[in-house]
């Protein structure tokens, strides 16, 4: 108990020292870079651009749609590039970057289904369709849900990150897939938009607008990253520290000294 | 239509501030355990 009350005392003065969050200088840069491309994203994509000539008043949807689908990629090619780290160098620093990823690349992917499903029930009369596109993206998303299961599975460090890492190795495949369905497969959803060049023939505040979303996704998204890297980086020393402060104990408990005084006043005033 | 665009918008821009609330929320309550000397960040 003395052990607990010293350590909980250290960390309160040390906490006092150190900055107070996950934030640092660029972080505050990059957050905002990301406010200012927020700002633009809406005034273009909101009132500036003008409706498309095909899609209409719902390509102010798609400039939601794409660029979180965008940032959803490039957060699980992250989560597969780190994966392979991992399993290469066994490195805390890869299971971390890789896990922080999957999660944030797993909330744009939701956000991208939905956006998606919106727009279909104004193109296509109907929130979602078992075609090709949405079929395989379905499982691409399910199959990084599964990724954070595995995560969430009670088991030490170097296990989860193993297991993990193979995961997100495998999972990865899905996103060629998930890209190509519209070209392999007849279905009802558009072509290709990411990785592609954006069409042409759209105007010029369309394209402003397209292009600031897709940078205001990529802001936030490497913005998120930073934040869930190093609050995943504190919660793996808190638990660590909790490990010290149970071993601390379990010797204090375990030691004759200890056990002998274990019940006088004098020991009890010190642990309150 | 609009509230199928106002939808999107604020579901895309609800779900992410949300979120990165929850993490910074997170982040802050693990630096009062964290000592000092292991969350340098650069």
């Amino acid at each position: 108990m003395t052990t607990t009350t010293t350590t909980s005392a250290g960390s309160a003065a040390a906490a006092a020292d150190g900055p107070t969050g996950t934030g640092s200088l660029g972080t505050k840069v990059l957050g905002g870079l990301s406010l200012v491309a927020i700002a633009l994203a809406v005034v273009y994509g909101l009132f500036i651009s003008a409706p498309d000539a095909q899609l209409g008043e719902t390509i102010r949807i798609i400039y939601m749609h794409v660029p979180t689908v965008l940032a959803a990629y490039v957060a699980f090619i992250i989560t597969a590039v780190s994966s392979a780290m991992y399993l290469w160098k066994r490195n805390e620093f890869w299971d971390l970057l890789g896990s922080s990823s999957a999660e944030i690349g797993v909330l744009f992917f939701a956000v991208t289904i939905i956006d998606g499903a919106l727009w279909g029930k104004v193109t296509w009369g109907v929130f979602w369709r078992w075609e090709p596109r949405l079929t395989t993206s379905a499982v691409l998303l399910i199959m990084y849900i599964g990724y954070l299961a595995v995560r969430a599975i009670p088991a030490d460090a170097r296990t989860r990150a193993t297991r993990c890492s193979i995961v997100g190795l495998v999972a990865v495949v899905n996103i060629p897939i998930v890209h190509k369905a519209v070209d392999w497969w007849r279905g009802l959803h558009q072509g290709r938009t990411v990785l592609s060049t954006i069409d042409p023939e759209m105007d010029g505040t369309q394209l402003f607008a397209m292009y600031t979303s897709l940078v205001a996704g990529l802001l936030v998204f490497a913005w998120l990253l930073v934040h869930r890297f190093r609050t995943a980086y504190l919660a793996e020393r808190a638990a660590d520290l909790g490990l010290d402060t149970a071993l601390a104990e379990r010797r204090l408990e375990g030691s004759p000294a200890t056990s002998d005084t274990s019940h006088t006043p004098t020991n009890t005033g010190a642990a309150s | 239509m609009t509230g199928y665009i106002i939808a999107a918008w604020a579901i895309t821009f609800g779900s992410v501030a949300a979120y990165a609330a929850a993490v910074i929320r997170r982040g802050r309550r693990l630096s009062k355990v964290v000592p000092a000397d292991q969350r340098r960040w650069m």
